[in-house]
């Protein structure tokens, strides 16, 4: 009991003194120090059996989360670097779409729906398709002709004379122009060639035509239609002048097939039926398939039809 | 071991060091497994591999020095010690309590058997005290790691520590032993 107290003495002081000091110096009781010995005893190869096993789980676990912490990077870099390439493409198409629409270059369906939806922003409505094209012809042939008549100015100043009437800076946009100074002479050729050949262009068409005319094929048109010799046009304007011949058209065709099945005579019901009106007076060889029921009992209707039509 | 060179253990094994894991779990082990002893009793064994294969789990995700890892790897021993008792409880496998009375300490000569023995007579005490005894006296933990490692203020861990201190000098294998 007396070592208790002195132990609760030492706990108590201790505490009072510093707070955190090893609790070991509490054991005054043989006892008791005995037993928290025994209790902080090292460790025996017992209580140490398991390192292998868990060492090995510790590299195992750390090889997985590698694995698993290497695939999700290569996803987070894909992502990275997909990520903002999608996004400045989409910002790409769409920016060029506007500038296409505010513009007015895009197709005219496309141009016609993006004027209704945001004719607040400017985008124009589609043009109908004349003004495009001849637009950019003008402005195309526009500078051209200004460069080449100045350029012209500037050769028949050069070839004028050698007296260098150019200015220096007319001559060195010729020489520019003409590739160096030695080609000035040649490039003035072939402009003056040009610029001969182009006024003629937009005149030609009046003045060239009456000239090749009797050698294109302008003129056959006409002419081929004028004279009745072609073979293949005449053929039809021909046949209904040709019923002035009354023998052969009545006879050639027609004749040639009733006369068949009267010879053969097995065909009798067909041409009886359809033609034995016509066919009944100039045949008469076929007298008993004529006289067969058939065209006896049709005649007596159409004698009694033909009675009251009469009297009508 | 001193603190610096199981501090430099304790990093080593974070950026995967198997050695530096493994100078942790030498140091640690036998300490985690009396604690479990304390708690769980014939499922310690279970409690700490438990117990260690967590550690190995949230060792990357683990931030503080050496002492925060003893506070961290004894809350986690704690738990699952715990769970060993419930699972103990809920299956009604009770080991037997004679296992629990000390055997006769003069007979007890043999390396380990006093470290049981003396285990034995520290899981006698009401639980609190216990672990009081075991994490602040035995395993030397201060009190703050303590508090935090039961969940209690630190008051009462020094009050639940000096009880069962009081308790074990009253002891009678120990009142035996003062003398010799």
């Amino acid at each position: 009991m007396r070592s208790l107290h002195a132990l609760l003495r030492a706990l108590r002081t201790r505490r009072n003194r510093h707070h955190e000091t090893d609790p070991i110096a509490t054991t005054d009781h043989p006892g008791l120090a005995d037993l928290l010995d025994a209790a902080r005893a090292p460790a025996t190869q017992a209580e140490l059996a398991g390192e292998k096993e868990t060492v090995a789980a510790f590299v195992a676990h750390r090889r997985r989360a590698a694995r698993s912490s290497r695939r999700h990077r290569t996803k987070a870099r894909i992502r990275a670097v997909l990520v903002p390439v999608t996004a400045g493409l989409a910002l790409l198409i769409l920016t060029a779409t506007g500038v296409a629409a505010r513009t007015g270059n895009l197709p005219q369906g496309a141009q016609q729906h993006a004027h209704r939806l945001f004719s607040a922003l400017g985008v124009p409505a589609p043009r109908t398709g004349n003004p495009v094209t001849p637009s950019p012809a003008p402005s195309r042939s526009g500078p051209r002709p200004t460069l080449d008549v100045a350029a012209l100015g500037w050769c028949q100043a050069w070839s004028g004379g050698p007296s260098r009437t150019l200015s220096r800076e007319d001559k060195r946009k010729l020489s520019a122009a003409a590739g160096g100074e030695k080609g000035i002479e040649k490039y003035c050729r072939d402009l003056h060639r040009s610029a001969s050949a182009q006024p003629s262009a937009p005149t030609t068409p009046p003045s060239t035509s009456p000239a090749p005319s009797p050698s294109t094929s302008v003129e056959p048109l006409p002419s081929v239609s004028a004279e009745p010799t072609g073979t293949p046009q005449p053929g039809r304007p021909a046949q209904p002048g040709r019923p002035d011949q009354p023998g052969r058209a009545p006879t050639a065709p027609p004749s040639t097939k009733p006369p068949k099945p009267t010879h053969t005579g097995k065909p009798s019901t067909k041409p009886s039926k359809a033609a034995s009106p016509s066919k009944s007076r100039g045949q008469g060889t076929s007298t008993k398939q004529n006289s067969s029921p058939s065209p006896a009992v049709t005649t007596p209707q159409n004698a009694a039809r033909s009675v009251p039509a009469e009297d009508d | 071991m001193p603190e610096d060179e199981l501090t430099d253990a304790l990093r080593a094994a974070q950026r995967g060091d198997a050695a530096g894991f493994a100078t942790l779990w030498r140091s640690h082990h036998p300490g985690v497994l009396r604690y479990l002893r304390v708690i769980a009793g014939d499922h310690a064994e279970d409690a700490a591999s438990e117990t260690w294969l967590h550690v190995i789990r949230d060792l990357q995700n683990f931030q503080g020095d050496h002492n925060g890892f003893r506070g961290w790897l004894f809350r986690i021993a704690r738990n699952r010690g715990l769970d060993e008792q419930r699972r103990r409880a809920r299956t009604r496998e009770t080991p037997a309590p004679p296992d629990r009375t000390a055997p006769d300490a003069a007979t007890e000569a043999a390396e380990g058997a006093a470290t049981t023995w003396a285990l034995n007579v520290i899981a006698g005490l009401p639980a609190d005290q216990a672990e009081a005894v075991m994490l602040r006296v035995v395993l030397g933990l201060d009190v703050a790691t303590t508090a935090g490692i039961l969940g209690k203020k630190p008051g009462a861990v020094r009050i639940a520590t000096m009880r069962g201190l009081r308790r074990l000098a009253g002891h009678p294998q120990i009142r035996t032993r003062q003398g010799v």
